[in-house]
């Protein structure tokens, strides 16, 4: 305070007092950062360097000494490599992933468009498609597993009333994954559903109706004017929906433990096995490495093409 | 053993009181001082001795009737001793994976877990376990009332690492009325006979067999009784021989049973799961270990309750294997009451309480010799018109039980989960039987290696 009288009383140092406040202020700023950082780097960035360091031991939960053990620290990637059991679990997790977020996409899409109007219906509508995505997910899982076990399943009932084969859902290799696909996308397409409907309300009515004035038809109007102005919404949606098929974890854990033999074992499923059933963590740590850089290249790669839309628009 | 037997706490009496009071010239001080403390004190070493008062004892176990009768007897052992029970039940397969974390990190938030048989091998090698034997010694415990059978295995290197808690053997549990109706007059003594059974009773509303998916369990009773073996020569020789002429053979022959006469989603059946179908009157014969199949006499939950009765496994080519299961109570290295803990133990072993249990909840599953040979007791014993304590007992107790130590090998958890996916692959057709068996031969010579065990040959 004093500077500044004093800075007052002498204008031609004003310039530089403002220069020294300026600065002062940004140093405050930093100082006032450091809380958020420091827990940033105990609850991310810490355990994430522990992933990254452990991948490279041998740790057997069963064999304290190999927790430091980096003597061959290659070990495990090499292992990844010659593992069918891992190449087969990122074959299901792609095809999970690419199933579910197409679905999602789709039905998120087509449902928006026929949703999209202003009335109080709509809105006690989306209320109602909010209810499967609020569920827990164990949850949504549990009532998944009630509805496709054969003792119980009204599916199965139903198809019954229809003389209609009643499948083992969960005991046949393609239906038991076809069944986790089905449960994924009941649960999350209602998110596709409002972001797109939301995008759909922000498009400005005039250019429907110079539209129409000028003669488009209805897949006109869809490819020239609704595409372009959903498709930043789209892409957001593909983005959070593709980093969260790769957790589809407890859909998996509850309807099929990865079963039929592996055929719905995707490499989070298999990375939680090996490192809590069997203790292996090192070798967990490097699947849960692998399958986070694919996913991260994954999303870099969707956020680019985001961007460039963007800019394009 | 009674809660008191062995006990190791401070049993102070009046005149103890009286003569330490006189011997340190406190008494007379303390008249000096007008201070009458010596009523309050003598009242106070009158009173029940609680030599654990304040402690609590943490117990993480597999959920288990066995529990809730616990939970009703612990207010009398909680006023004797000051101890307070804090019982965790879980579903198996949490429990293995909260054993696994608790145990490998030493935490301590247990004072008493399960010793799991297929876990054995690995706890106690890791130094997981506290040795009971030092407890034993000192408060001579009565160690010769169990039967050796059931000791054993929680045996190594001299130590004891657990006590039994449920000695198990495989049996079967079948409908008197589907075999009667078929013309078959008694349960089949050999897997040929088994699978002759089998079309005679077979039908779409009641299937001929059942067993649960846990095949690692399942599977060795075909396995052995062709001669077979997961190992060379489990625990020295751990080399796998998954894919022998005798696996393929018996794994064909557990593979057409389950689907020719099994449910249709007979590889999605676990533990709760095949007790429910069967109480449901969905199958005819029910295989597994007694604590699982027994519950069909449950007249609360069991719609075949009245139609039922038991039976030894059948036998192969090679003989007769029926599997058996240990568990027992192990007290974690890490707990830091162990000997509240030992108390505990002392306490749930003790013949008052089994005798308890065998009265209030049917438990058959015994390894002391003074139940077992009680009279009073033999018919608790009797389920479904059939001695069920004796068929326990002949799998349980005989000689050469020793076909059960390739169950016991510190790696044996991640082989059996790749055991349980080569049945998933087989009973879905995914893979051939041969294919499967091969698969899982090399997978597990990959596993042993990882775990550190790599194959002699």
């Amino acid at each position: 305070m004093r500077q500044i009288a004093r800075a007052a009383a002498r204008p031609g140092e004003t310039a530089g007092l403002r220069l020294r406040v300026g600065a002062e202020r940004e140093r405050s700023l930093r100082l006032g950062l450091v809380p958020a950082l420091a827990v940033l780097t105990c609850v991310t960035i810490l355990p994430f360097v522990f992933l990254v360091v452990i991948s490279f031991t041998q740790f057997d939960l069963a064999r304290r000494e190999t927790w430091t053990d980096f003597s061959r620290p290659l070990a495990g990637y090499s292992q990844v490599l010659r593992d069918d059991r891992f190449a087969n679990s990122l074959l299901v997790q792609a095809k999970l992933s690419v199933a579910t977020v197409t679905l999602q996409l789709g039905l998120g899409l087509v449902g928006a468009l026929l949703l999209n109007a202003r009335t109080r219906f709509i809105t006690l509508l989306r209320i109602s498609f909010l209810m499967p995505m609020v569920l827990p997910p164990i949850v949504g899982a549990i009532i998944w597993k009630v509805l496709l076990a054969p003792e119980i399943s009204p599916i199965n009932w139903l198809l019954g009333l229809l003389h209609l084969p009643q499948p083992a859902w969960l005991a046949e290799p393609r239906l038991a994954l076809a069944a986790i696909i089905i449960a994924d996308v009941w649960q999350w397409f209602p998110f596709a559903l409002l972001s797109v409907l939301a995008a759909l309300q922000m498009i400005p009515l005039e250019l429907y109706e110079a539209a129409r004035v000028d003669g488009a038809s209805s897949p006109r109007i869809f490819k020239s004017i609704v595409l372009p102005f959903i498709r930043p919404t789209l892409m957001v949606v593909a983005l959070f929906r593709i980093i969260d098929s790769v957790k589809a974890f407890p859909l998996i854990y509850v309807l099929t433990e990865g079963g039929p033999g592996i055929a719905t074992e995707a490499t989070n499923y298999y990375a939680y096995l090996q490192g809590f059933s069997f203790g292996f963590i090192g070798y967990s740590s490097t699947m849960a490495f692998i399958m986070l850089a694919i996913t991260f290249v994954l999303s870099l790669v969707i956020v680019r093409k985001l961007d460039r839309t963007v800019e394009l628009e | 053993m009674g809660m008191s037997s062995g006990g190791r706490g401070l049993r102070i009496s009046r005149r103890k009181v009286l003569k330490l009071v006189g011997a340190t010239g406190l008494g007379s001080t303390l008249a000096a001082s007008g201070v009458h403390l010596l009523p309050a004190l003598a009242r106070a070493a009158a009173a029940p001795a609680k030599p654990f008062a304040g402690k609590t004892v943490r117990i993480m176990f597999i959920g288990n009737p066995f529990w809730d009768a616990v939970k009703k007897m612990a207010p009398a052992f909680e006023d004797g001793t000051g101890i307070k029970l804090a019982i965790e039940t879980l579903g198996f397969s949490v429990l293995l994976q909260r054993l696994d974390l608790e145990l490998a990190t030493g935490g301590g938030d247990y004072d008493i877990t399960q010793m799991v048989q297929i876990l054995i091998g690995r706890t106690v090698k890791a130094g997981w376990a506290t040795d009971l034997m030092p407890f034993i010694k000192r408060d001579q415990f009565d160690l010769a009332d169990f039967v050796p059978g059931t000791i054993r295995p929680f045996s190594h290197g001299g130590g004891l690492y657990a006590l039994p808690w449920m000695p198990d053997a495989m049996a079967v549990v079948y409908r008197k009325d589907l075999f009667e109706k078929a013309g078959v007059s008694k349960f089949p003594e050999t897997f040929d006979e088994l699978m002759a059974a089998a079309p005679k009773i077979h039908t779409r509303d009641a299937v001929f067999f059942l067993s649960e998916n846990t095949w690692h369990w399942i599977w060795p009773l075909f396995l052995q009784s062709y001669g077979g073996n997961f190992f060379a020569d489990p625990p020295d020789d751990l080399t796998p021989t998954f894919n022998t002429p005798q696996a393929v053979t018996s794994a064909e022959f557990l593979v057409e049973m389950m689907t020719k006469y099994g449910l249709p989603n007979a590889v999605n059946i676990d533990i709760p799961g095949s007790q429910a179908a069967f109480q449901q009157g969905k199958a005819a014969v029910h295989v597994g270990g007694l604590g699982v199949i027994g519950l069909a006499t449950d007249k609360s939950k069991s719609l075949v309750a009245d139609r039922i009765t038991f039976a030894h496994v059948p036998k192969g080519p090679a003989g007769w294997f029926p599997q058996l299961a240990m568990h027992g109570y192990m007290i974690p290295a890490g707990s830091k009451q162990k000997e509240a803990a030992w108390e505990v133990i002392k306490w749930l072993t003790s013949i008052e309480v089994e005798t308890a249990m065998v009265k209030e909840i049917g438990r058959v599953a015994q390894s002391r010799y003074s139940i077992l040979r009680d009279p009073a007791l033999k018919q608790q014993f009797t389920w479904g018109g059939a001695d069920v304590g004796t068929i326990l007992q002949e799998a349980m107790y005989r000689p050469g039980a020793g076909y059960m130590a390739y169950r016991m090998v510190p790696p044996f958890r991640p082989v059996g989960a790749r055991i349980v996916v080569a049945f998933g692959e087989m009973l879905t057709r995914q893979r051939s039987v041969k294919d499967a068996l091969d698969a899982l031969q090399r997978d597990a010579v990959g596993i042993l290696t990882q775990a550190g065990y790599p194959p002699r040959r």
